[in-house]
Parts: C-alpha cells; structure tokens; sequence
C-alpha cells in the first residue's frame, strides 16, 4: 500500500508534504463524510493539527484496485470544520 | 477522537497503514520546530550561552529529561501476544477471552507500560459497563 499527495494542490495552499504527514499520523484528528470520486472511489476529510499547531483539513481517496491512498486535498481547515474539530477534542 | 467517517473496513485499513507509514516518516525526519515569544527565545539563548552550548543542545537535553520521565506513563496502543494475536483497546473489550489470557496470572512477558494499559482498558470497560448497565 502507497501514499501518494497532490503536491500541487499543497502548494497552492502553502502546505508541505511533512504537514500533511504530520497530521495523518495524529491520533488526535476527526474525519468527516465525502461523496465518492467520479471514478466511484471512497472518499473522506480529515482534520488535525501539525507538528506547529496549523489545523489542516486533509482530502483523502482510497484506490483498492491500485492498492493506493491519495491525498488530492490540504489546506487551512474551514470554519465548519474546524468548530465540530474543537467540539470533538473537547475532554 | 469518536468522530470517524463511514467507510469501507477495507478503506479503514488502508487509513490505519498509511498512519503507521506517516509516523515513521516524520520520526525518521527527525526533526521538531517549535515557535516560541521573543522573551522565551533570548532567556533560552541567554541560558545556553552561559552554559557554553548550543542553544539546540540545551533544549533537547531538556526534552530528553522529561521524556524519560513521562513515556513510561503513556499507554502503548497495542500489545503483541505470545500467540501471534495483536491486543488492542477494541478488541480487549470486544473479545473477553483475549482479556482473561492476556491477564493470566502474570505469566505473559508484558512491560510495565503493557500492564499500566491493560490496567487503564480494564478501568475503561468497568465505567463503560456500569454506565450501561
């Protein structure tokens, strides 16, 4: 199984591979729904903290028939997101 | 985090993989920044200088110390038994049995840091039943 990013769309939004990395590997993130790819692949959002404190939102697509799971999406998490992120880590 | 999106079992273990696979990237980057307010930067550089080492010297000795001090206490998120079989916070509360063997009698080769988890599972699914009923 690979990891493959977008590394365009990051830079469009001023993220870095080692950001995107850095929030996939927290425990301390919340995923939220997304309507399949056109090509019918599960998809899903999900938002966490960098290393720094930067909350990311991170789009991800999951390709069974390439054994693959792409990161098509990163960037400044959105306001919806990042307030049901805050209600969620609330203790 | 209880938040979980719904996806495929098979989509979940490609997410959990890609997370290990990101772990150990960033660890293998070996590198953590951190920003800090003016005051605490030139008292820290101030403290270095006195001492006669580098400032990233002085910070990671410090680190270091209180690691040693705090990772004993942070529970392990999943224990490898004897058999083969891989113990985590879901399947103990899932699968009573993997919970009595791993419990057996302290015969398993478990570290204190296994024991201080299974011990916090234990006190987990004792609230989570008394909450149910």
């Amino acid at each position: 199984m690979q990891t493959t990013y977008d590394l365009k769309n990051f830079a469009d939004h001023n993220v870095t591979q080692e950001e995107v990395d850095q929030v996939l590997r927290s425990d301390v993130t919340a995923e939220f729904d997304l309507p399949p790819s056109q090509r019918g692949n599960e998809r899903m959002m999900l938002v966490g903290f960098t290393n720094e404190g930067r909350l990311l939102e991170l789009g991800i697509e999951f390709s069974f028939d390439e054994d693959r799971m792409h990161v098509f999406h990163a960037d400044d998490a959105t306001k919806p997101y990042r307030n049901e992120f805050e209600r969620e880590i609330k203790p | 985090m209880k938040k979980k999106a719904n996806i495929s079992e098979k989509a979940r273990k490609m997410l959990e993989q890609a997370k290990k696979d990101a772990h150990e990237r960033v660890v293998k980057r070996g590198l953590i920044q951190f920003r800090a307010e003016e005051e605490l930067v030139d008292q820290l550089l101030q403290i270095a200088d006195h001492k006669k080492i580098p400032v990233s010297v002085l910070v990671r000795s410090w680190v270091a110390e209180h690691v040693r001090q705090e990772f004993p206490l942070v529970p392990v998120k999943e224990i490898r038994l004897p058999d083969g079989r891989v113990l985590t916070q879901d399947s103990y509360h899932r699968d009573l049995e993997d919970a009595r063997y791993a419990y057996q009698d302290g015969k398993l080769p478990l570290n204190a840091r296994e024991i201080r988890t299974l011990d916090s599972w234990l006190l987990d699914q004792q609230e989570l039943e008394r909450r149910t009923g």
